[in-house]
């Protein structure tokens, strides 16, 4: 997978993947603001209205980062285009291409993920701002901790969303790997309940499964700013980055050879 | 250099086989363009893909440039191209400059080749008014010709084109023969063509491979293939002015058959009579089967290969041309 790495030809799919979000403002405009926005907005109410000793400052702003960290590690594009090209034959053209398909579509992915960062930068300005406790000093170490574990998540994001995909060359159906996707990233990243207000039985599943490296890991060291917690989510993603890698190779070379789209 | 020998391919569905190809070898030497014509279902698109590496062999060899075209390495990639018909590799949402652009660094075209590839391309397929364009905004026959043009940027040794010129118009069709021709000439490149415009065929390829259920029909030069295949006229008669009269075209058919008892009547209507008369048929056999006089027009003429392989195809007596 690795031999084919050509850096500049990386950087143009990269590069053209961040002109394609960019260039769908309408979509853009939603991401920014109703996808954003409406369950910030819903998440301060609800959690407003909670008692102190389970609500608080810390909540509003764990989803503030959840919802945020949602848009940008977020593989329903990915796997919308990869489905598609399966079932419609489209990735043959792609296939042509002197450099790897998987590699094509992560930097892809990661260029149009640049887009968001906006977004994913804005809790934690709002979080120093708001917050007398902790000193704009500190703000640099803190965004650069943070922007590493968000890259990390954007490789397991990746990694996750790819292997969803090639469930298509067995399905042949688009709509069913982009629900198995969104069920699984919903329940499993945190967005609905952080991983610490699970029951004691789940909660290891909730802090422990992929999808948690991509929202929930992040986002808990994001309101705590605790090195154990951030010294946690590297792990974690990093130990995911490559089981999942080691994992999506094989399956891909096999069945990019056994892809028959029969005839013309 | 392309090689294969006795190449087969099978696809394994869920309760069944399906032989797409067998035992198929031939050799296509640079320079060359080589057509690749049968029915549906013939196995031209599955030839197609085996050789640029998309799906391998079921037994027997491919080789392209010297290599397995299967193991899909990055510098035999960066040798070949393809294009499939209505498949697009060019960036939907981009202008398509941006494509080729994008093409460039992909395949480490130099500034220099890229200008000179650039303008030279777009000026023979007419592509120079729509650079800017983006690729969801242009017509059908426009996107067919942008996708050549992005392959041909980066000059390839060989191309595959795979109905190459569905969705184009008349001067488009024309325009893309007339620089395949030009382009194989030029550069000692190897096309390999399939499509079902027969006049595709006629207008570019030197060589010919003609499959039907996976098997080698007749393999060889164009040439060759209309000495063995064409061995008959059409004689057409045409109502110019008035319709022709059913005793006309009864007493056409009479005279006809005396003359050749085993002629072929291949339409039969008011406006035009059509027979299939051997080539030994002279111009001057037409005055003993008409009453000539106003209101006819008379052709003799070599079948298109159209006409040529559907009548091939609807005989029952076929035998192997290699």
């Amino acid at each position: 997978m690795f031999r084919s790495l050509i850096p500049s030809a990386l950087v143009i799919f990269a590069r053209n993947g961040m002109r394609l979000v960019l260039l769908d403002r309408t979509l853009l405009g939603i991401d920014y603001f109703f996808a954003t926005s409406l369950p910030l907005l819903m998440q301060i109410i609800i959690w407003w209205s909670m008692p102190s000793s389970i609500s608080g400052p810390s909540m509003i702003f764990y989803f503030a980062y959840a919802i945020a960290l949602n848009r940008t590690n977020n593989g329903y594009s990915t796997i919308e285009d990869v489905s598609y090209s399966i079932v419609s034959g489209r990735i043959e053209t792609a296939l042509m291409k002197p450099v790897n398909y998987p590699l094509q579509k992560l930097a892809e992915f990661m260029g149009g993920s640049i887009v968001y960062l906006p977004l994913v930068i804005a809790p934690a300005i709002a979080d120093f701002a708001f917050n007398p406790e902790l000193s704009f000093s500190r703000f640099p170490v803190f965004l650069g901790m943070y922007l590493l574990l968000i890259t990390l998540g954007q490789l397991v994001c990746f990694l996750i969303s790819f292997l969803i995909s090639l469930l298509t060359f067995r399905t042949g159906r688009t709509d069913l790997v982009l629900t198995i996707y969104l069920s699984c990233a919903a329940f499993f990243g945190g967005i609905l309940l952080p991983p610490d207000l699970w029951p004691e039985g789940a909660r290891v599943i909730m802090e422990w499964n992929p999808f948690a490296f991509t929202v929930a890991s992040i986002s808990q060291f994001a309101i705590t700013k605790d090195f154990s917690q951030f010294w946690f989510a590297l792990r974690g993603g990093a130990f995911y980055t490559v089981l999942l890698s080691l994992v999506c190779i094989p399956i891909w070379n096999r069945v990019s050879r056994q892809y028959t789209a029969i005839g013309g | 250099m392309i090689t294969i020998q006795n190449l087969s391919k099978t696809y394994q569905l869920k309760d069944s086989k399906v032989q797409s190809l067998s035992d198929i070898s031939l050799n296509i030497r640079p320079g060359t363009c080589f057509g690749i014509l049968g029915t549906n279902g013939s196995g031209k698109s599955t030839l197609i893909k085996i050789l640029c590496g998309l799906m391998a062999p079921t037994s027997g060899t491919a080789r392209v440039l010297g290599e397995d075209p299967s193991a899909r390495k990055r510098g035999f990639l960066k040798k070949i191209g393809a294009v499939f018909g209505h498949k697009s590799s060019l960036w939907w949402d981009l202008p398509l400059i941006e494509s080729f652009q994008s093409q460039k660094v992909i395949y480490g075209v130099s500034d220099q080749d890229y200008e000179r590839r650039l303008n030279e391309i777009t000026e023979a397929l007419g592509l120079k008014e729509v650079l800017d364009r983006p690729v969801k905004f242009m017509s059908l026959g426009e996107r067919v010709k942008s996708e050549i043009a992005a392959t041909l940027l980066y000059s390839p040794q060989v191309l595959f084109l795979d109905e190459p010129t569905v969705g184009l118009d008349l001067i488009s069709k024309f325009q893309l023969r007339k620089y395949i021709r030009s382009w194989t000439r030029e550069t000692g490149g190897i096309v390999v063509l399939t499509s079902h415009d027969m006049v595709d065929v006629e207008e570019c390829c030197d060589q010919l491979l003609l499959l039907d259920k996976g098997v080698i029909e007749y393999q060889g030069a164009y040439a060759e293939m209309e000495k063995s295949m064409f061995h008959y006229r059409v004689l057409t008669a045409r109502a110019v002015d008035q319709l022709l009269t059913e005793t006309t075209r009864k007493r056409f058919q009479c005279k006809l058959y005396d003359r050749y008892p085993h002629a072929t009547i291949s339409s039969d209507t008011e406006e035009e009579v059509s027979a299939q008369v051997p080539s030994a048929f002279h111009f001057r056999e037409i005055e003993a089967l008409f009453d000539i006089g106003d209101g006819i027009d008379v052709q003799l003429r070599k079948p298109t290969l159209e006409e040529a392989l559907r009548s091939y195809y609807q005989s029952t007596d076929r035998g192997r041309h290699v």
